[in-house]
């Protein structure tokens, strides 16, 4: 080991000026652009979301959730395996609205860790200082959120769909007459997603404490549906018709009705006297302030 | 006071603290050590809060996990920073002082904010407290009841130099007046200012105790280097080879470094070689008798 | 006693932080809005159409959303978070059985939850129908689900980080969910047992039979609440006393 006491000329000492050469070269080379670092962080996000790339605890919420929003459609098409066609519990018009309480809480769980995270860190700024714009951020996690949802809502649509193919005793015939719920199929959980996705990360956005933002994403869900079904029971007014709106998982049912067809009839929107353009309405304006929002939030916030 | 017997704690497959028997006795002494080594575990046995796997941790004969009874003699300063931001510092004093029942609880609260200076900020709430002002706060909930030990677990951390030299003092002063501190760290200079005695702690296993000028000494298959000005040192070099103490000698930029196995043999040579070679002797430095020599030494065996 | 007292002082500063009041405010204040957007838009609504009103508007958005998600942040909150940041060490610290510091966050966490959630239950059943009937039994319900419900999550939270999430999956999954698919789970159910005390109480105070609908006969719904509450609170105070907290860099 060198000895420590006063040597040769150390750096610093008056009248040695040196310029160290530590072999430190600018870059030069190729540099991605915008478009390349955007999708890279959707794809960051995508796995954070399922807890990829962290440890095993980190992927308890979102497997475990995913498993049981799967499950009841892999039940459901062992009793139609077994039963017939004629008795299965679900559809593809009412699975999501059924099983709203599994995507609710995957989204109030994992959402706040997209866009938390960063604020508590602190490492917009590192990010900002890239290619990257702040629009750019705002496209790539909302990307993610909604690609995780898509995958975790459409995964039980999927398995419903190949199942009953799989299960019918004429091949040929049931492609055919599942193709046609093919819209239904695709478009269902991507509208959900979109709807779900936009707002609970708007929400989300706003504090970098996790505990808050998973409290007010849900509360929103919760309160949602406890209202419309109180309301339910109402025979008409204000109160039945817009009361349940509060729940995402309404005016997005809605919609769906409105756009690709088939009535739940558990859900407020088979009770109201609404029309379902309504509903696509709420669902367009709910999605474009929640952009907007989000853009605002990310536009204002100081790095 | 502190007593660690045959204690090893493990998690999982993971062995944070290797069959370690130690005893603190009152006066200051350093748990020394790199990151991971295991001192903060050492210190949350001690303070009750981790249950040793085996062998027995006990604070005044009492064992520390699971009998509270033992907080009259011990006062903790964790490491983390965070404290009920909420309170202020009064309050959150005076919260410590009444959960160990004292009876004049104001006194002592007045008493322990004023022994770490914080008697004007001490209105204050702790959410706008700086780092250093938190650390002293925990300080002062930790001595309210007067322990006769006192465990602080890098107590140091975020203070600057004004701040660290007060609480070097106030520690000073407790152990002066007959109590037992026990603090981790893995800054050497601290340790080395304020601790009378030092144990290190490497991967778990306890490399060394004692002074550590006196563990220095004992490392014998390391030779001591010496730094030393004379009005000859190229003679004074040639001189010195000759003897079978030294081990080897290097003139860099007119300074003379001896390497010499046996420091005691080589002191009593210096001088008489230097006289024998007519050469004035000016300086003669161990260099490496420092705390960070020993301690590299200890981390690297 | 002071120990108890002290702990349980800092306790009720923590939860009742400026943020976390107002948004369960907020939420008790939807509950009472929407009683009063009946009671001043249905004309026509008899006595008795309004009171099943209210029986159905407690009981869906009452003791089925708004207790339970009271009860979680606060149970999740009171010692969840002190864990968390590592506050916790310094009630640890002290000469105080750990039981002590249990109970006594539970003697906190419990009020709060029951009067921020019971207060606005009350206020909507006496705003929403003539009868006072269902607007008690029903704060009676709500006070009775705070209470286990609290137990419950703070118990949780000492088993495990992810507390909040685990106790929505069991409110919104376990008592939503399943319990409408599979009638037998309704015995476990802190909501069934708080329907059914609800709705006895409401029976006897306005001469009703709503008891008979429930999914839980009263008498199994006390057994079935002791038993839950006793192990909840046994499962809280034995994690408690065995706690440790691992050091930071070791």
């Amino acid at each position: 080991m060198p000895p420590d006491a006063g040597h040769a000329a150390a750096p610093g000492q008056a009248g040695a000026s040196e310029i160290y050469d530590i072999g430190y070269r600018g870059y030069d080379g190729l540099r991605l652009g915008r478009v390349h670092a955007t999708w890279a962080l959707f794809v960051a996000s995508v796995r954070q979301a399922f807890g990829l790339g962290r440890p095993a605890r980190a992927k308890i919420a979102p497997w475990g959730l995913a498993a049981i929003a799967i499950i009841p459609a892999a039940v459901a098409l062992a009793i139609v395996a077994s039963a017939g066609p004629n008795f299965s519990p679900f559809s593809y018009d009412d699975y999501i609205w059924q099983m709203q309480a599994v995507f609710g809480i995957f989204v109030a769980a994992q959402a706040p860790e997209l866009v938390g995270g960063d604020q508590r860190h602190r490492v917009l700024a590192l990010y900002f200082s890239h290619a990257m714009e702040r629009v750019d951020y705002v496209i790539a996690k909302l990307g993610a959120i909604v690609g995780a949802l898509v995958i975790v809502m459409g995964a039980p649509m999927l398995v419903l769909f190949i199942g009953r193919i799989l299960t019918a005793g004429d091949l040929a015939g049931a492609i055919g007459d599942e193709l046609g719920s093919l819209p239904q199929v695709i478009g269902s959980p991507l509208l959900h997603a979109v709807g779900v996705g936009a707002l609970s990360l708007a929400i989300a956005a706003f504090t970098p404490r996790r505990a808050y933002a998973t409290g007010a994403i849900i509360a929103l869900f919760i309160v949602g549906q406890g209202l419309s079904q109180a309301v339910s029971r109402l025979s008409s007014g204000f109160l039945r018709d817009f009361g349940p709106m509060v729940n995402p998982f309404v005016w997005l049912d809605g919609t769906r009705d409105w756009l690709l067809g088939g009535t739940v009839s558990e859900s407020p929107v088979a009770r109201s006297d609404l029309s379902l353009s309504t509903y696509g309405l709420v669902t367009l304006v709910v999605v474009v302030v929640s952009i907007g929002l989000l853009i605002w939030r990310y536009r204002r916030i100081s790095t | 006071m502190i007593e660690l017997t045959a204690v090893s704690r493990w998690y999982g497959n993971v062995v944070a603290v290797n069959d370690i028997t130690l005893r603190v006795d009152p006066g200051i002494t350093g748990l020394l050590g790199p990151n991971g080594a295991g001192k903060s575990t050492i210190l949350h046995m001690v303070a009750g809060l981790l249950a040793p796997s085996t062998g027995t941790v006990t604070v005044a004969g009492e064992a520390t996990f699971g009998h509270p009874s033992i907080y009259r003699n011990i006062g903790l300063v964790p490491e983390r920073e965070a404290v009920y931001p909420f309170l202020s510092g009064r309050e959150f004093v005076r919260a410590a002082a009444r959960l160990h029942g004292l009876a004049d609880v104001d006194a002592a609260t007045s008493r322990a904010v004023e022994a770490v200076d914080m008697t004007d900020a001490a209105g204050r709430a702790i959410g706008g407290y700086s780092k250093g002002m938190r650390q002293r706060i925990k300080v002062a909930a930790a001595l309210v009841h007067d322990p006769p030990a006192l465990v602080l677990d890098e107590p140091f951390n975020g203070m600057d130099p004004r701040q660290r030299l007060h609480m070097m003092t106030l520690l000073r002063r407790m152990a002066a007046e007959g109590a037992t501190i026990l603090f981790s760290s893995h800054i050497l200079e601290e340790v080395e200012r304020l601790a009378e005695r030092v144990l290190v702690i490497v991967a778990g296993r306890l490399a060394a105790s004692g002074d550590f000028r006196q563990i220095r000494r004992l490392m014998t298959d390391r030779p001591h280097t010496f730094t030393v000005r004379s009005s000859d040192n190229r003679a004074l070099g040639a001189a010195l080879m000759t003897a079978p103490a030294v081990g080897g000698v290097s003139l860099d930029d007119g300074l003379l470094s001896v390497r010499a196995a046996d420091f005691g043999a080589f002191s009593r040579h210096v001088a008489v070689a230097a006289r024998d070679a007519g050469v004035r002797l000016y300086e003669v430095l161990p260099t490496d008798d420092s705390l960070e020599s020993v301690f590299s030494y200890l981390v690297g065996r | 006693m002071t120990a108890i007292a002290t702990i349980a002082g800092i306790t009720f500063r923590q939860l009742v932080s400026r943020r976390r009041t107002i948004l369960m405010l907020l939420l008790g204040a939807v509950l009472v809005v929407v009683a009063l957007a009946f009671r001043l838009g249905s004309d026509a609504s008899s006595p008795s159409d309004a009171l099943s009103w209210t029986v159905g508007l407690l009981e869906y958005l009452g003791i089925a959303a708004l207790v339970p998600l009271i009860a979680l942040i606060m149970g999740t909150s009171a010692i969840g978070n002190e864990l968390e940041d590592g506050t916790a060490v310094h009630l640890l610290t002290k000469p105080v059985a750990r039981w002590q510091v249990g109970v006594a966050k539970l003697l906190v966490a419990i009020p709060i939850a029951a009067v921020l959630s019971g207060v606005p239950i009350l206020l909507a059943g006496l705003i929403a129908a003539e009868a006072p009937s269902a607007g008690f039994g029903y704060a009676i319900g709500a006070v009775i689900g705070s209470a286990i419900y609290v137990t419950m999550f703070m118990a949780l939270s000492l088993v495990t980080s992810r507390a909040f999430v685990i106790g929505l999956g069991y409110v919104l999954i376990w008592e939503g969910l399943l319990s409408g698919l599979f009638k037998g789970i309704a015995t476990l159910s802190v909501r069934q047992y708080a329907i059914s005390v609800a709705r006895s109480i409401t029976d006897g105070l306005g001469n009703l039979t709503l008891g008979a609908d429930a999914r839980l006969a009263l008498g199994t719904a006390v057994v079935a609440a002791i038993v839950v509450s006793v192990v909840a609170l046994a499962v809280l105070l034995r994690r408690l006393s065995r706690l440790e907290i691992a050091g930071e860099t070791g």
